[in-house]
């Protein structure tokens, strides 16, 4: 008892520094750890070390949004929420974006753990129903989001170019690929373009009250709860393309839709533990590492994994608004443009350590079709083709 | 220096097209299979594979299976499988073989968690 209790503490830790940090990914750590399972395995046995990993893996879910909206470097999860949250940090609101991505990814935990069985059953029974219809859904959806564009013909084209940037940068056998593309096409390019119009960060307002629509608010938890695990049954479809389908039902501006960001990657992380447990199947570098060292899950690990999960997002709501305060207080003494060029060196560093030089051709490119939805006022969504392409014509040929 | 928002834009539409297709270019290959997929979900190495082939080569241990398969675009791969009860592959025979994909000596191999003669 003492040692899950210690593990789960050390995955908050660990949490903590793969979420601040951008570009360590929780799979990153995951494999790192599972190479180095035979050491650890020689101290505790395979259920602690894989409390460790969900831990540490929940964890990350509700930090990561930090240097996605203060930094603009964003993690695959978290990627879609720059925009909106970065926006609201140039009004002195960067605070209260991170407080709606944590309302979101607590609300969602909620509502996957409480509604486990019910998931546990759909996903047996919806999945090979909707599994043939994936693509044709994903399209429709691709279809009416270019339909709801001023310009059509170049949200079509944004689409389908970084549909083309998506299949190139998968088929180019660089390492961990998704980092210097969304790095560039959601963060860099936001930096540039920021930098070119040099603008402040004005004083950040910590407010502890959040004026929020009740009805709004729940609509938005229930929709990133729901989306979150659904997109969990299918290959290639994550938290990001997630944010993309759910947006189109929400009403309601920036604020809903961060809720929704902050709730996707965390409902997405739960119900790939219940897609583990009822398909055997494991969509994301955690959940491999945990199949890998359990090989079968039992109903009482699994529910064991729900509880860790409980405990490391309600940790997790504590901290993430803790480093929120903390980081707007020190953003506030430095210069916006200071902090860009800090957050592109970084990326910069980071970029060829992790994916290698071609990583740095793979970030080039990407930045550069980045900036083109904000210089003609087409939505980013758009850019989300890289993710989504290349699934709809899987599913689909 | 500020960067007009137009001379901005083309130069980014000039290096994102021309560097799709540079990329293009340079990538060995391009399809879209369960392994491109798979990178989406970010899975590390150690991932599960699951391929269909044509087995050139057996070498049958007591305990141990070690296949050299070809997959449809002819490309081969080797294929290792611990045995937990006799299993019989001859050259020729049509395999799909589901397993993770690990490194020995610089080399990709499946180590395999099921076999199906097809």
């Amino acid at each position: 008892m003492i040692e899950i209790l210690l593990a789960v503490l050390l995955g908050i830790l660990a949490g903590i520094i793969t979420g601040l940090i951008p570009g360590i990914h929780v799979n990153l750590v995951s494999a790192i750890l599972l190479s180095l399972s035979g050491f650890f395995l020689g101290f505790v046995d395979v259920v602690t070390l894989s409390v460790f990993i969900i831990s540490m893996a929940v964890i990350h879910t509700f930090l990561d949004t930090i240097p996605s909206i203060y930094l603009g470097a964003p993690d695959t999860e978290s990627a879609m929420g720059v925009l909106p949250g970065h926006r609201m940090l140039l009004q002195g609101r960067g605070y209260e974006a991170i407080k709606l991505t944590v309302i979101g990814s607590y609300g969602s935990l909620l509502f996957v753990i409480v509604l486990a069985p019910v998931l546990v059953f759909l996903m047996s029974t919806v999945q090979p129903i909707l599994q043939p219809w994936i693509g044709w859904i994903l399209l429709s959806i691709v279809v009416w989001m270019t339909l709801k564009e001023k310009k059509r013909m170049l949200a079509a084209f944004l689409f389908l170019l970084s549909g083309a940037l998506g299949l190139t940068v998968l088929n180019l056998g660089v390492k961990q690929p998704l980092f210097p593309m969304l790095s560039g096409l959601f963060g860099l390019s936001t930096m540039l373009i920021s930098l070119n119009e040099k603008v402040n960060i004005p004083p950040q307002k910590i407010r502890a009250g959040l004026p929020l629509q009740k009805r709004q608010m729940f609509a938005s938890v229930g929709v990133a709860g729901f989306v979150g695990s659904l997109v969990g049954f299918f290959p290639g479809v994550g938290p990001a393309q997630a944010a993309v389908i759910g947006s189109q039902f929400l009403r309601g501006g920036n604020k809903n839709f961060l809720i929704l960001v902050g709730g996707l990657s965390t409902a997405n992380m739960v119900a790939s533990m219940v897609t583990f447990y009822t398909l055997d199947k494991a969509r994301n570098g955690a959940i491999v590492a945990v199949r890998v060292l359990l090989e079968e899950i039992a109903l009482g690990q699994f529910v064991l994994f729900l509880i860790v999960a409980l405990i490391a997002g309600s940790a997790g709501v504590v901290l993430t608004l803790f480093f929120a305060r903390r980081f707007a207080f020190w953003l506030q003494k430095v210069k916006y443009a200071w902090l860009c060029l800090f957050v592109i060196v970084l990326i910069l560093v980071l970029v060829p350590v992790i994916s290698g030089w071609l990583g740095v051709a793979v970030l080039v490119v990407s930045t550069a079709t980045g900036m083109i939805a904000p210089l003609t006022n087409v939505s980013r969504s758009q850019a989300m083709g890289c993710l989504l392409l290349p699934v709809i014509l899987w599913f689909l040929l | 220096m500020v960067m007009h928002d137009k001379t901005m834009l083309r130069l980014a539409l000039l290096t994102s097209i021309v560097g799709v297709a540079m990329l293009f270019a340079y990538s060995e290959k391009f399809v879209v299979n369960e392994q491109t997929i798979s990178r989406l979900d970010e899975l590390p190495e150690g991932q599960e594979v699951d391929v269909t082939g044509v087995v050139l080569r057996v070498t049958d241990l007591d305990t141990v299976l070690f296949m050299e398969i070809a997959e449809e675009k002819v490309e081969r791969v080797t294929v290792v499988l611990f045995k937990d009860r006799n299993v019989t592959v001859s050259e020729g025979d049509f395999v799909r073989v589901v397993g993770s994909l690990e490194e020995y000596e610089g080399k990709p191999e499946i180590l395999a968690n099921r076999l199906e003669l097809k």
